[in-house]
């Protein structure tokens, strides 16, 4: 079908120009050109059958993700040694017997707020400073600026180790297992990204004609930023937020991993990696799904990311 | 140049300043402390006082800052608190085996990029394009600790190839290889994409075309015309590779069971032992300074057409 599209504008083009093309919105061209992407078709569908385990993940999983049995502890999946798989548990059991299927489709729930949540509060914080920063310009700039320069100057995984690892005791430490402390700790670090892209947008767009056309007919300064400004920042913010969601399903992954993510007994892939490398040696499989989990989900979300690049700024292709 | 070399130098230190404040008041910030242990071990409460009077955690925290402060900047970090031994001590001990682990990891890193990055954008979407590509969306999408796990299962779990458990004297050949390939492998990823994608610039450039109607052979056009421009964008990832790799070794090194401050870091994150959790924090952090530095400086060298402001 794409094929056929492709040659049917060829043949318009070269025989009458005015016909080349419908007109198409810079939205309605991005649509068409991730349409047409078969690995951002193929990533959805993946992102898609996650996020509906996740949503149904009570009415899914066969059982407690925490519920233990531990006579039937680490039974190996069902393509393993017969003596050692059980019907009830196709996945397998972890060391304290529970139940490996149950655990994986739960840590899709943690995974998925994960990559959501944060983001959102990154956008919101984000876009607002590095708005008013670019915006308004001299010692509101200079201020926020100076704060954002500091926070970049840390490697991300370095702050959030030290974020999580000196507040995981604490209040905020316990709400929702480490929930809530790893959003905030995410966020922290993230919003800093997102300041810069947008007062770098902000500052290359505030000279041009529409905006001094949108003050002359007296518009407030409010009105231009939200109405004038801001969508014409969206194409490289909506990119950011697209990376930013892998970002922090692999920051949660590997804090967990480390001991300092989410707390146990709360399901996620990286601390069921994490308990499971004590037996890895003999029993590899409590591992290796969620490993394979982490993998599929992280390179369907990258594979969004880098067609959403490509649709909307088709000057940035990589090809 | 001088004047700006002087300038980012003493911008350097506002930046260790709040990376010192910010870790020292989140450590400080956590509930419980160095001496929480078991109900039934607990210390005598006149010996937990002295122990606190000697490391100083009496005194008010601004203060305790300062102090602090006023050491470091003599190169005294005080003494370990679950150890009884001076951080520094503790961290020349570790530093060796994480700068070689790192070393040799960059190093690696550079022998398989540049030559891949190159051979992709010469011969656009050929085989070996297509496997960089392959490479550099395994390197860049898929966890590191994910690929560790991977290599310990396949090569030291189920064909018995490599060990996979600590470091050795550091001259053990074959337990170098998982750690300082996987640690390597994602900056060997970023790294072949960058060379590749600012190597097919340079062959676009006019002055290729020039050197190419000049009659000069291929292999002189492509090495020194296209090449040594393509490497100026190259030079620069090697701020945040610095960066990645040092992140990278927490992990590796806590995978591996490898005696490096990253392992060492993470141990004393859990462990609450603050003297070394600010230095290894500090060390870090002047690291990436110190890096992202001689990126911008060696920058301005490489490319004559970038002025800095002075």
């Amino acid at each position: 079908m794409a094929t056929l599209a492709a040659t049917a504008s060829g043949r318009h083009h070269a025989d009458a120009p005015e016909l080349a093309r419908k007109q198409r919105s810079l939205w309605g061209d991005a649509v068409y050109r991730l349409k047409r992407n078969r690995a951002v078709m193929a990533a959805l569908a993946v992102v898609l059958v996650v996020a509906v385990l996740a949503t149904l993940a009570p009415l899914i999983a066969p059982y407690d993700p925490i519920r233990q049995d531990t006579p039937n502890s680490l039974m190996e999946p069902f393509w393993g040694n017969p003596k050692f798989t059980l019907a009830q548990y196709p996945l397998g059991s972890d060391q304290l017997g529970r139940d490996i299927l149950s655990r994986l489709i739960w840590s899709a729930r943690i995974s998925l707020l994960i990559g959501f949540v944060p983001v959102t509060l990154v956008f919101l914080v984000g876009a607002t400073v590095g708005m008013a920063a670019g915006f308004y310009g001299r010692w509101v700039d200079n201020c926020l600026m100076r704060i954002v320069d500091i926070i970049y100057a840390f490697p991300d995984l370095l702050f959030l180790i030290i974020i999580m690892a000196t507040l995981r005791g604490t209040f905020l430490g316990n709400l929702l297992g480490g929930l809530v402390l790893m959003f905030g700790a995410i966020a922290v670090v993230g919003w800093v990204g997102m300041a810069r892209l947008v007062r770098g947008q902000v500052l290359s767009l505030r000279e041009k004609e529409f905006v001094e056309a949108a003050r002359a007919t007296g518009a407030t300064d409010g009105r231009i930023m939200f109405r004038h400004l801001f969508p014409n920042t969206l194409a490289p913010i909506i990119v950011s937020v697209a990376f930013g969601v892998p970002g922090a399903i692999l920051a949660e992954a590997t804090l967990s991993f480390l001991g300092i993510g989410i707390k146990p007994p709360t399901p996620t892939w990286g601390v069921m990696i994490n308990e499971g490398f004590v037996v890895f040696s003999t029993t590899p499989w409590p591992v290796l799904l969620p490993a394979f989990c982490i993998s599929l989900v992280m390179l369907a979300f990258t594979f969004l990311g880098d067609g959403l690049r490509d649709a909307l700024d088709p000057r940035q292709r990589t090809k | 140049m001088v004047n700006y070399t002087i300038r980012r130098v003493l911008l350097m230190v506002p930046t260790l300043f709040f990376v010192a404040l910010i870790t020292f008041s989140l450590a400080h910030a956590a509930p419980g402390g160095p001496f929480d242990k078991d109900e039934n071990k607990k210390l005598p409460q006149q010996i937990e006082d002295n122990l606190t009077r000697y490391y100083g955690l009496d005194e008010p925290l601004p203060q305790q800052f300062l102090l602090y402060l006023g050491k470091a900047v003599q190169l005294d970090f005080g003494k370990s608190i679950q150890r009884n031994r001076s951080v520094n001590e503790i961290i020349a001990q570790g530093l060796p085996v994480t700068a070689q682990l790192g070393i040799q990891a960059l190093l690696l890193a550079l022998l398989i990029a540049l030559p891949l990055g190159i051979v992709s954008a010469l011969k656009q979407n050929s085989g070996v394009d297509y496997g960089s590509l392959f490479l550099a969306t395994i390197g860049t999408t898929i966890p590191s600790f994910v690929i560790a796990i991977l290599f310990i299962y396949i090569f030291g779990v189920w064909l018995r190839l490599l060990p996979f458990v600590g470091w050795g004297d550091g001259l053990d050949f074959r337990r170098m290889i998982m750690p300082t390939v996987i640690l390597a492998l994602p900056g060997a990823a970023f790294l072949t994409r960058i060379t590749r994608a600012s190597m097919l610039e340079a062959l676009g450039q006019d002055y290729v075309r020039t050197a190419r109607s000049k009659g000069l052979a291929e292999g002189t056009v492509i090495i020194r015309h296209a090449l040594k421009n393509a490497l100026i964008p190259v030079a620069t990832i090697v701020g945040p590779a610095t960066a990645g790799l040092i992140t990278g070794s927490f992990i590796i090194e806590t995978l591996f069971s490898i005696p490096g401050i990253g392992r060492l870091y993470i141990i004393s994150i859990n462990a609450r032992d603050y003297p070394i959790i600010m230095a290894t924090t500090l060390l870090y952090a002047f690291l990436i300074v110190i890096a992202n530095l001689s990126v911008d400086l060696v920058y301005g060298a490489l490319d004559p057409r970038i002025k800095v402001e002075a």
